[in-house]
């Protein structure tokens, strides 16, 4: 036993670089059909001097494994993925077919099923390329954003590999991905891009990115910019959690949502917050909320995605397994959705 | 004589080494078929089989096997029986051997030779099999101790994560109105067989009584259902027909933020080569005690061919095995275990009788 124990079996860790990131791009070469880009850091190891330096591979290649075993001979180093973090789509591989993509990094035991995935704008090459001043690690800027303790901005919905696997694979739930857009020199993420089986079909706004992040994983700190007839008010979504019923006789989802929030800003100076007032304000925003989650919901159900699993949940329901698809996807077609938001203003912040 | 809490021990061994003998992946061959319900009826089998077992064993108090059939049965009648165990325990063993060899191969180098670790393990096994019966159980009890807090972070992990989708999980369930099948029954109840322990550990474990067989029971239903259903709530329903090394995956799947290392398999991986390894001596050692039992003899020359024709055919069957027909041969095994299983209750049936008519 202890022989396996170091881990680092035949080859020592100076003689090894790690990868911390993967970008697939469409090649502009001719002849050749993808461009694979790794980050790699160049950390030395000691734990004071971490750097955030890091190089860029980049190989083309007809598949990514040919890519990736090409790829040593670009280095003296050993090619380590097994601290990989981030997959990158770049868009124009993402409009055609991801399947394999997901099937591939699957299929390989060194890659961590929890890697983010995401699709990059315009390109996984230029993303990766751009080089973060806050970051401490190299490609640690992008698994901070989508991990869950890092940041919490309600645009950002991440999606492990292996939830993206079984999207893919299985019925009734489709794949959602933040896109990571390069846009002058900074990095943006505050899209959704919804996906069927297959390839990207819709890109959300950042409002309807946070309305997608309400209906599925609920929000935190999230914002909603109110124009009453007594004037334009901020509120401040502390937290937001989702439900939803299905009902077949009637075609009908049900989706109750709670909310809590605050007044965050007063844009009209002269009104005074009291009770009655802030019931009105609570109304709005149910209101509000409302037409947003049902305008979300009908384009979604027009281009018959179905990312938050509504279908799953009909197929977890019923015994009888044959004919389900069709009578899911006539049910789907007709499906009428009531929104029922409950929304609670606890505060107004230090003033009234 | 040493406490029951071994009893327990064997069983909850043999319940857990299933992720290394490809029982997720018999299972979820028929996860649209018969397997839900496969998962009910043989956890209602097994527990009457324990059931039965142990009323029978306890007129025979510490006595192993042979002494039990002695009497009832023809000499070369009992001779074969115990050759027939002999043999099925030393392929057990010799299957799960080769599965943990590809394992550990896989996730570990896969750039090394299958065949180096194969020596290592093999080395370690046949020593450790030849050891005495006490010392065996002793070593059982570390090994299941260890595996106890992963096992338990792993549920806990898991009835936590907000990333497992329960629809998958009741959609699994659905498909519980399908007949049982065959394999997905011989395989399920593989996960109780630890109670046949008993046969060879009768003298040094004290009796076990129906309140034994009771926790027993549940922990095997528990230890099946959780092995069965976590991992589809991970994978989903489709997914998970796709998967090699169910758990292992299933495990990289968990996304252990606040932990000392992000990526659990690698610690995972070392418990199940611990248990496994565990299994597989204990198999051997099973073998070996069948062997004195029929020869009447403790270690000798017999012992030492025999151990030697182990090691021979373990060779050859790990150089002629690849990962798709050693699925094949897992279920063929288990198979035939189950019906083993009944055999060994007719005969503990009948000694009992003609014991209590003489």
């Amino acid at each position: 036993m202890i022989i396996f124990l170091p881990g680092c079996t035949s080859k020592d860790i100076d003689k090894r670089a790690f990868v911390t990131a993967i970008g697939i791009d469409k090649s502009e070469t001719t002849g050749k059909k993808f461009k694979v880009i790794t980050k790699i850091s160049l950390s030395k190891g000691d734990p004071k001097s971490v750097g955030a330096d890091f190089t860029l591979l980049t190989f083309e290649a007809d598949s990514i494994s040919e890519a990736m075993r090409r790829m040593k001979s670009l280095t003296d180093k050993e090619l380590v993925y097994g601290n990989t973090k981030a997959i990158l789509i770049g868009e124009k591989v993402a409009k055609g077919d991801i399947r394999f993509l997901l099937d591939f990094f699957m299929r390989r035991e060194d890659i961590q099923k929890t890697a983010y995935l995401g699709v990059a704008k315009p390109s996984a090459h230029e993303v990766l390329q751009y080089k973060p001043q806050v970051e401490k690690v190299a490609g640690s800027y992008l698994f901070s954003v989508f991990d869950y303790t890092g940041s919490e901005s309600p645009y950002v919905s991440s999606l492990f590999l292996f939830d993206g696997y079984r999207r893919e694979t299985d019925a009734g739930i489709d794949m959602a991905m933040p896109v990571i857009e390069f846009d002058k020199g900074k990095l943006k993420i505050d899209k959704i891009a919804l996906f069927n089986k297959k390839n990207i079909q819709m890109v959300l706004n950042p409002e309807e990115s946070q309305i997608y992040r309400l209906l599925t994983n609920g929000i935190q700190n999230g914002h909603i910019h109110l124009k009453t007839n007594a004037g334009t008010y901020a509120v401040k979504i502390e937290k937001g959690k989702t439900d939803y019923k299905l009902n077949e006789s009637k075609a009908t989802n049900l989706i109750q949502i709670r909310l809590n929030g605050s007044v965050e800003e007063n844009m009209e100076s002269s009104g005074d917050l009291n009770n009655t007032f802030i019931k009105d304000l609570e109304k709005q925003t149910e209101k509000k909320i409302q037409e947003e989650v049902r305008h979300l919901l009908v384009s979604i159900q027009k281009k018959k995605l179905d990312p938050i699993g509504f279908g799953l949940r009909f197929r977890s329901r019923h015994f009888n397994h044959e004919k389900m698809d069709q009578q899911w996807n006539g049910l789907y077609a007709r499906l009428e959705f009531q929104v029922v938001p409950e929304c609670k203003i606890k505060g107004t912040g230090l003033i009234r | 004589m040493v406490g029951r809490r071994y009893y327990f021990y064997l069983l909850y061994l043999n319940a857990t080494v299933n992720f290394v003998g490809l029982i997720p992946q018999i299972l979820y061959k028929n996860r649209l078929g018969g397997s839900v319900s496969s998962l009910v009826l043989s956890s209602l089998v097994s527990v009457l089989f324990m059931v039965i077992f142990h009323q029978q064993m306890n007129k025979f108090p510490g006595k192993n096997i042979s002494q039990i059939m002695k009497g009832s049965f023809p000499d070369w009648f009992r001779k074969m029986f115990l050759m027939y165990y002999l043999l099925l325990w030393y392929w057990s063993g010799l299957f799960f051997l080769i599965s943990l060899t590809k394992i550990s191969r896989t996730f570990m180098d896969p750039n090394m030779s299958s065949l180096l670790i194969f020596i290592l393990f093999l080395i370690l096994v046949v020593f450790s099999a030849m050891l005495q019966s006490e010392s065996i159980l002793l070593m059982l009890e570390i090994v299941v101790l260890m595996e106890v807090p992963f096992h338990l972070l792993v549920i806990g992990m898991f009835s936590t994560d907000q990333f497992v989708n329960v629809d998958f999980m009741i959609e699994a369930m659905t498909y519980i109105l399908h007949y049982p099948n065959y394999d997905s029954l011989a395989a399920a109840s593989f996960i109780y067989a630890g109670y046949t322990n008993i046969l060879l550990f009768n003298e040094q474990i004290r009796p076990i009584q129906k309140k034994h067989v009771i926790v027993a029971g549940t922990i095997g239903v528990f230890v099946l259902f959780t092995t069965y259903f976590i991992p589809i709530g991970y994978s989903g329903l489709q997914g998970i027909g796709k998967e090699v090394y169910v758990w292992l995956t299933t495990a990289d799947s968990m996304h252990f933020e606040y932990l000392f290392v992000q990526r659990m398999t690698y610690i995972l991986l070392f418990v199940y080569i611990g248990i496994s390894l565990m299994f597989i001596i204990l198999s051997w050692h099973s073998s070996l005690q069948f062997l004195n039992m029929m020869i009447f003899k403790n270690g000798g020359t017999a012992k030492w061919v025999a151990i030697s024709f182990f090691v021979v055919v373990a060779f050859f069957v790990h150089q002629s095995t690849d990962e798709i027909n050693l699925l094949r041969f897992f279920i063929w095994l288990l198979n035939i275990r189950f019906v083993s299983d009944i055999l060994l209750l007719i005969i503990l049936l009948r000694s009992a009788k003609s014991r209590s008519v003489a």
